[in-house]
């Protein structure tokens, strides 16, 4: 059975969700400090690859060098120790693609989204999940999810959001992880889900479907608990009634009950299947009509069955009657009675007669207004025919077809015995004969007639008998039809649960995609026209929104993810000794400005260059801030550090 | 043994939707041939306004000569009326010579027109 779980997980995706993935390092860490070149360098540039390499494990952006960085707020795994790959210099591996944990059982996203590239949801498979599916939302405001019963059972999930933008569940193909039996059955099974790029500070909002497969186990109790919960169920189903629309939908509704009742607490009944409860919600759905169809024909074979166990204990009923009758119409027959009388007498002293009367048990059948005899040719009671079908179904038909059988044998050789009595001229020995007179010839006649206005006891009696027979061949067909049905009926949940039976668990839950902007680091050169010098130096870049800079701009542009304004510090001393200036501070002087990002790695900036002016006039002590234009170029610090031996050297001979 | 039912009654088609003509068919015998047998169809409520061959018409009679080994009796007729989405049954009483009732039934599921 496939068991369908709807839950809804909020994440927010925020800057901390998109670190440096490639470097493992904070984005904003001015990681070279003035004045000390030779300082090492920040941790994660010492950083190896994680355990297993650079491909996409389950610990997050799982390969990348700086593993624990990929997934914040997560527990990481510890760094794995420096290679020589991962010397100064070394191209940092590919990170592959962000992994986020998603927990199914609690349903939520423990940590914030990555945003602008994308990511996979990943997670531990629970037990019986077959297929999962992903469809998401977004807002820019908060998303208020709520769940609403409707009136045909399963509760419906409901969003609301101020954010008149925001989409709806996207995308419209859901992203769907497939179990496969390929995978490695000793371990926990891992999903693996793909999200889109998401936009940074917005509100999601996802939803998840899980599809289960319920074991033959479980299935065969549902099974066998529903057919009991349909046996009850269909039973109420009146009897010698037509039933307008409005009786079928509410049987419907009552076999429905009973399949909820049957099924688990996160198992519900398939949309579109025979026992949907929500058809009425769905008055549109192309299948709506089908499905009430298929039921009608159902319900029509369960109407056909009971009615006819109804009919045929009827006829049993009134066919029994029709016996005893024509039984008690033998016994109170009284020239019949007399012959018989006589026959017995006559038989003490002779022999003939007596063998006679012992042919074929004739005479104990004729005596049949005795109450034993006439009990084995009725038979049992029965069930009044507007009992439960489940009180005819606990008839002993096979015993009852015999009785029936035997009557109609028994009958049928009474007819033989006094056809043989009543024959003329008489095959019967002389004593027998006499005893015979042309009133008793007459009085047999009569109960054998089987002339249609002038019908005989016996006659009756044998029509009587026969009708009970086939009454119950056609009884045992009724229950055996409706037995059938209720199997059929087990087996369609079955079928029906074992592709698309659907439960339905909601958790709420979106939080805020905080703003922050997003810093990152650089070392460049920079030429400061009102010093004529080309200095190198170290800035901080601040954007004005949140960008990940593991998205190359090809990807994803615009404005905002390439301007940013620089705050940096000289690498070099711009001073002439305090001859016309001298530096700001320390060994170095500010350099404030704004750029434009050219590449991911490359910028363009221009400002100003803050340092200290001395008055040109030697006997005056008098110095002011300057501040000198200048442009730059400079390189991102994955980049930069990268020369940041060679730069060093480079620019160390130069005063 | 008067006249049983060898074959029960049943309807063709199924259901459908009206006017709908149909046919019922039943298999019958007796231990006294020839034996005259009544049939009344009865349309039970509630059943709207659907009749035999006419609206409102909701009873139907026909003789039988049963022999022994009788062929299938059919009878055929048309149902008129506008019910849908119903359950609608019919119901046969069968009266041999002597009296003898026999009760049979068959349902015919009411379709919309499509």
């Amino acid at each position: 059975m496939l068991v369908r779980i709807f839950f809804v997980a909020a994440a927010v995706t925020t800057l901390a969700a998109v670190p440096d993935i490639a470097w493992g390092q904070p984005p904003a860490a001015p990681a070279v400090v003035p004045g000390q070149p030779s300082a090492p360098p920040p941790p994660a540039i010492a950083q190896g690859p994680p355990p297993g390499g650079g491909g996409a494990g389950a610990a997050g952006a799982a390969g990348a060098p700086a593993t624990p960085a990929v997934v914040p707020g997560q527990p990481s795994a510890p760094p794995a120790p420096p290679t020589p790959a991962a010397v100064i210099g070394t191209p940092a591996l590919d990170p592959g693609i962000v992994e986020v944990p998603l927990d199914l059982a609690a349903r939520t996203v423990k940590q914030v989204l990555p945003f602008d590239a994308p990511f996979h949801f990943t997670g531990t498979v629970p037990g019986g999940v077959a297929q999962i599916e992903l469809q998401y939302m977004e807002s820019r405001n908060v998303i208020v999810v709520t769940k609403s019963p409707t009136a045909c059972g399963d509760p419906e999930i409901q969003v609301s959001t101020a954010d008149r933008q925001a989409s709806g569940w996207q995308p419209a193909y859901p992203s769907t992880w497939t179990y496969s039996p390929l995978l490695d059955q000793r371990a926990p099974v891992k999903f693996l889900l793909s999200v889109p790029a998401l936009d940074a500070q917005r509100y999601y909002l996802f939803k998840l479907r899980l599809v289960s497969t319920v074991t033959p186990a479980a299935m065969a109790a549902i099974r066998q608990q529903a057919r009991g919960l349909f046996d009850k169920t269909l039973d109420l189903v009146p009897k010698g009634t037509s039933l307008l629309a409005g009786t079928v939908e509410q049987i419907r509704q009552s076999v429905i009950a009973d399949v909820k009742q049957a099924l688990g607490a996160d198992q519900v009944i398939a949309p579109g299947s025979l026992f949907d409860p929500c058809l009425d919600a769905r008055p549109g759905a192309p299948a709506s009509g089908a499905v009430r169809e298929s039921f009608r024909q159902v319900l029509q074979v369960v109407v056909d069955s009971q009615d006819a166990i109804a009919d045929n204990l009827g006829n049993l009923h009134r066919s029994r009657q029709a016996l005893k009758a024509a039984l008690d119409q033998i016994a109170v027959d009284q020239p019949l009675q007399r012959l018989l009388l006589r026959l017995a007498l006559a038989a003490k002293s002779d022999q003939a007669i007596a063998s006679f009367l012992q042919n074929d048990g004739g005479a104990e059948l004729a005596a049949a207004q005795q109450t034993a005899a006439a009990a084995v040719l009725l038979g049992p009671d029965l069930p009044s025919p507007d009992a439960p079908s489940s009180a005819a179904a606990s008839l002993d038909l096979t015993s009852l077809e015999q009785t029936y059988a035997g009557t109609v044998r028994r009958l049928d050789q009474l007819r033989v015995w006094l056809s043989v009595l009543a024959q003329a001229p008489s095959p019967h020995p002389t004593s027998l004969e006499q005893q015979l007179t042309a009133e008793d010839r007459q009085a047999i006649d009569a109960l054998l007639s089987r002339r249609a206005a002038t019908q005989g006891a016996l006659t009756l009696a044998e029509g009587a008998a026969g009708q009970m027979a086939t009454a119950t061949a056609q009884l045992r067909d009724a229950l055996g039809q409706r037995e059938a049905l209720l199997d059929t009926l087990a087996q369609h949940i079955a079928a029906k649960a074992s592709q698309e039976v659907v439960a339905d668990a909601t958790t709420t839950g979106n939080a805020d995609t905080f703003q922050h902007y997003f810093i990152t680091a650089d070392l460049g050169l920079l030429y400061a026209w009102g010093v004529s010098k080309l200095v190198p130096y170290a800035g901080t870049n601040i954007y004005f929104r949140p960008v990940n800079p593991d998205v190359p701009l090809s990807q994803k542009g615009g404005f905002g993810r390439r301007f940013s304004v620089t705050l940096g510090y000289t690498l070099q001393g711009i001073g002439d000794n305090g001859v016309t200036r001298k530096d700001l501070f320390g060994g170095g002087s500010l350099v404030v400005g704004a750029g434009l990002r050219l590449t991911e790695s490359i910028r363009f900036a221009a400002g100003a260059l803050l340092f200290v002016k001395e008055n040109s006039n030697p006997l005056i002590s008098d110095e002011k801030v300057a501040a000198s234009p200048y442009l730059s170029l400079s390189f991102d610090w994955k980049i930069a550090k990268t020369f940041a031996v060679i730069g060093q050297k480079f620019f160390s001979s130069t005063p | 043994m008067a006249v049983s039912i060898t074959k029960k009654l049943t309807s063709s088609p199924l259901g459908g939707a009206l006017p709908l003509a149909i046919t019922l068919h039943q298999s019958l015998s007796t231990n006294i041939p020839p034996e005259q047998a009544t049939i009344v169809y009865e349309l039970r409520e509630p059943s709207g306004d659907v009749g035999f061959d006419t609206a409102g018409n909701k009873t139907m009679t026909t003789t039988r000569t049963v022999a022994a080994n009788s062929p299938p009796f059919v009878d055929s007729v048309i149902l008129v009326g506008t019910l849908t989405g119903a359950m609608l049954s019919i119901r046969q009483t069968l009266t041999d010579q002597s009296g003898s009732r026999m009760i049979s039934h068959c349902t015919i599921n009411l379709k919309a027109a499509s």
